[in-house]
């Protein structure tokens, strides 16, 4: 072994860190080299040093430590207690959300929010393409309508002048009925004066 | 060690005298561990507190596999690196006049100025270094150390060389090497 396989091993070998063999290797070198020795030496003196450093004393009180943890595990249960109100809260609201299923729409600078969905517009059903031999049939039929209605309004036409002509007849009846009643009613006054005339004066 | 894992149990069953015990047993070393890690200046005695009551809240998960200062000192970075994230700093070099008016004060003016030195070099390592050094210190084991860092143990012996010539070399910078006042 030589200085420079045994100098990084040094701090081990103070320590007495190494494997068997290789500490004694490096003892034996550091006991033979006197740079290795005062390199030891220097690493030893640091390492005491470090080892001198005042450092504080600390005393903990066991019963402050036990305090101290039961109001933590309070102050955590309370924690827990907060959170599991709040995620329970928000449960709620979300099942609430799930059963009204509210319509939310975003747009023009507004958000509307429906508790329905918004009744969906008719979709206007797309115009089918005439089919010639249908439209011919379609207009075949309009024509036979409007000539049934024409032919059925000048039937019309014939029977209210029937029925005109037969309520003149019925008043002119009626009066030539009323100046035969007249006539008849005459005829019977002067009768009845012919007849008691003449026996008065008889 | 079997005292030790006895009172762990009773620790574990509810047993606050055992936990005292325990305390009294683990709170230099913590302490000490922490001062090196954040600086004398640093919040010691209130993280050292801090430790005891994570231990004491997660004891119940504690299992006897691995030894019970490996998981402790676990706790211990933990909270150490925990203070370093809350205050948003890593340890820094201390002045000259906080350690001059440092509670552990009277000291010998010669005395105080070493412990500054020493106090600022080790802060001045990153905490890769210091953290291997710190616990070594502390008489912990490479392979307790790899379970604490969960870093290989070659890795950490390696790093260990690293951090010690880094303080040698520092000191003799500063005029505290092997040889000089």
């Amino acid at each position: 072994m030589n200085c420079e396989h045994a100098k990084p091993l040094l701090p081990l070998w103070m320590d007495d860190s190494l494997a068997d063999a290789e500490q004694a290797a490096v003892g034996d070198h550091v006991r033979a080299c006197p740079t290795c020795q005062q390199e030891a030496s220097t690493l030893r003196h640091a390492l005491a040093q470090l080892q001198a450093m005042p450092l504080p004393v600390v005393h903990v009180e066991p019963w402050g430590v036990l305090d101290r943890a039961a109001q933590q595990h309070s102050r955590l249960a309370r924690r827990w207690k907060r959170l599991t109100i709040a995620v329970s809260a928000v449960a709620v609201c979300l099942l609430c959300v799930l059963l009204v299923q509210p319509d939310v729409q975003v747009g023009d600078g507004a958000v509307v929010v429906r508790w329905r969905p918004a009744p969906e517009q008719p979709v206007p059903l797309p115009l089918a393409t005439p089919d010639p031999e249908q439209t011919r049939k379609l207009e075949l039929l309009t024509e036979l309508v409007r000539s049934y209605a024409e032919a059925s309004e000048l039937r019309g036409q014939d029977r209210d002048k029937e029925l005109e002509t037969l309520r003149l007849r019925l008043e002119i009846t009626q009066l030539q009925a009323e100046r035969r009643w007249e006539d008849t009613q005459r005829d019977m006054g002067a009768l009845y004066r012919a007849q008691f005339t003449r026996k008065e004066n008889e | 060690m079997d005292a030790e894992a006895a009172m762990i149990r009773r620790w574990q069953a509810g047993d606050s005298t055992a936990f005292g015990a325990i305390v009294e047993r683990w709170q230099q070393p913590i302490a000490r561990f922490i001062a090196r890690m954040l600086g004398p200046t640093g919040p010691t005695a209130d993280l050292t507190q801090d430790v005891f009551m994570k231990a004491h809240q997660a004891i119940g998960r504690y299992r006897h596999e691995g030894t019970f200062s490996t998981w402790l000192f676990r706790i211990a970075l933990n909270v150490v690196r925990d203070a370093c994230r809350r205050h948003h700093r890593q340890p820094l070099p201390l002045p000259a006049e906080v350690v001059a008016g440092h509670e552990h004060a009277p000291e010998p003016w010669e005395q105080r100025e070493r412990s500054a030195v020493l106090e600022r070099v080790l802060a001045e390592l990153p905490e890769s270094l210091r953290v291997v050094l710190v616990l070594r210190l502390e008489g912990t084991a490479f392979e307790a150390m790899s379970r604490v860092l969960d870093i290989p143990a070659s890795t950490l012996k390696s790093r260990y060389g690293v951090a010690l010539r880094h303080v040698r070399d520092r000191l003799q910078e500063l005029g505290y090497g092997l040889g000089e006042p």
